[in-house]
């Protein structure tokens, strides 16, 4: 292993550095088509152009609750059950919780300009709001410590339940009357409501944000897998110094007593580290 | 205000507020990845158990146990 290049760029590999590229370039043909090309709203003046960054933000939340949630539910299926599936779900919910909050920032912006107030307790925007609170509440249950396979259930069970928020907030604007506006885009069995260079724009918001959670989640894997490392490496590591530390008591010559409890006095001298690591980095 | 500028405060806000937090989440993933990038060369120079010494032999003259 090359520590020297693991430290410049820890999470970075060819998957990273494609779709990296590919979300700089959408960003920018985004910011040009949202910004310069698209025209203003006859209604919303140009406020409209908030709509590149608000539904697609709310998108991409959504999406990592749902990764999370189906993540989740491969790791309680007995035949899929992983703990790679738990640090997925894991990964997921945290993409999405910062999604969900530039969401309800950007929307919130929008709302001062089109209601008046910076927020108010329509159902949207307070399903909106606790599906936050749940997915904080689930991301500060991964917090917890005590066995990772009891706690990997219980947090598994948990997103499951956090999940079900997720189809009650997106359907809050047909089952209520809501100050939020309906659908824009995807009405079943009615055209778009916007059109031309503000529906193209819209539809690349898609796209660009979907290429950036990507992004996001790759590198928030790798900090899972180098989380993992630390843990299995420095559990060896301390192991190994234990051992160090008892085989150096051995003789009388030294006064200090054996580590209590270590039960490795005497015994073998330890191998390296990387000799007395268990093979595969998974658990 | 907004009327003046049309909006264009409004959608400042707005995409700055994106920028500021999705950018600073990617800061924070960035920065928690090189803290632990640093942790695993520091264990793999952990220096390694000692073979353990040779059993000294008994001063001349003075019998074992």
């Amino acid at each position: 292993m090359n520590y020297k290049s693991l430290s410049a760029r820890p999470t970075s590999n060819r998957a990273t550095v494609v779709v990296g590229g590919l979300t700089l370039v959408g960003l920018g043909v985004l910011l040009v088509l949202g910004l310069v090309v698209s025209p203003p709203d006859t209604v919303q003046g140009e406020t409209v152009r908030l709509i590149y960054i608000h539904p697609a933000s709310a998108t991409m939340a959504y999406a990592g609750f749902g990764l999370c949630a189906l993540g989740s539910l491969a790791y309680l299926w007995p035949r899929t059950r992983s703990l790679r599936w738990d640090r997925f779900a894991g990964a997921s919910a945290e993409v999405g919780v910062a999604f969900c909050v530039t969401c309800i920032v950007s929307g919130s912006i929008w709302g001062r300009y089109s209601w008046g107030v910076w927020w108010t307790w329509d159902a949207r925007l307070t399903l909106t709001a606790l599906l936050l609170a749940v997915f904080l509440g689930y991301l500060a249950l991964r917090r917890t410590g005590g066995d990772p396979v009891g706690r990997a259930k219980r947090c598994a069970v948990a997103a499951l339940c956090c999940f079900l928020v997720v189809p009650v907030d997106h359907e809050a604007t047909n089952w209520w009357v809501t100050l939020h506006q309906k659908d824009t885009l995807f009405r079943i069995g009615k055209a778009p409501l916007i059109h031309g260079w503000q529906l193209t724009t819209m539809l690349l918001s898609f796209v660009v944000f979907g290429l950036l959670f990507t992004w996001m989640l790759l590198h928030r894997l790798g900090i899972e897998a180098l989380e993992d490392r630390i843990e299995e490496e420095g559990y060896v590591w301390a192991i190994a110094e234990r051992r160090a530390e008892g085989v150096a008591q051995v003789p009388t010559t030294g006064p200090r007593r054996p580590l209590p409890g270590s039960g490795l006095a005497g015994g073998p001298a330890a191998p390296t580290m990387r000799a007395a690591m268990p093979p595969g980095e998974g658990r | 205000m907004s009327a003046a500028t049309g909006g264009w405060d409004y959608v400042a806000g707005g995409y700055g507020a994106t920028v500021v937090l999705l950018g600073g989440y990617v800061v924070l993933l960035r920065r928690r990845a090189r803290v632990l990038a640093r942790h695993l060369p520091a264990l793999a120079s952990t220096p390694t158990a000692q073979e353990p010494p040779a059993a000294q032999e008994p001063p001349a003259g003075q019998e074992p146990g």
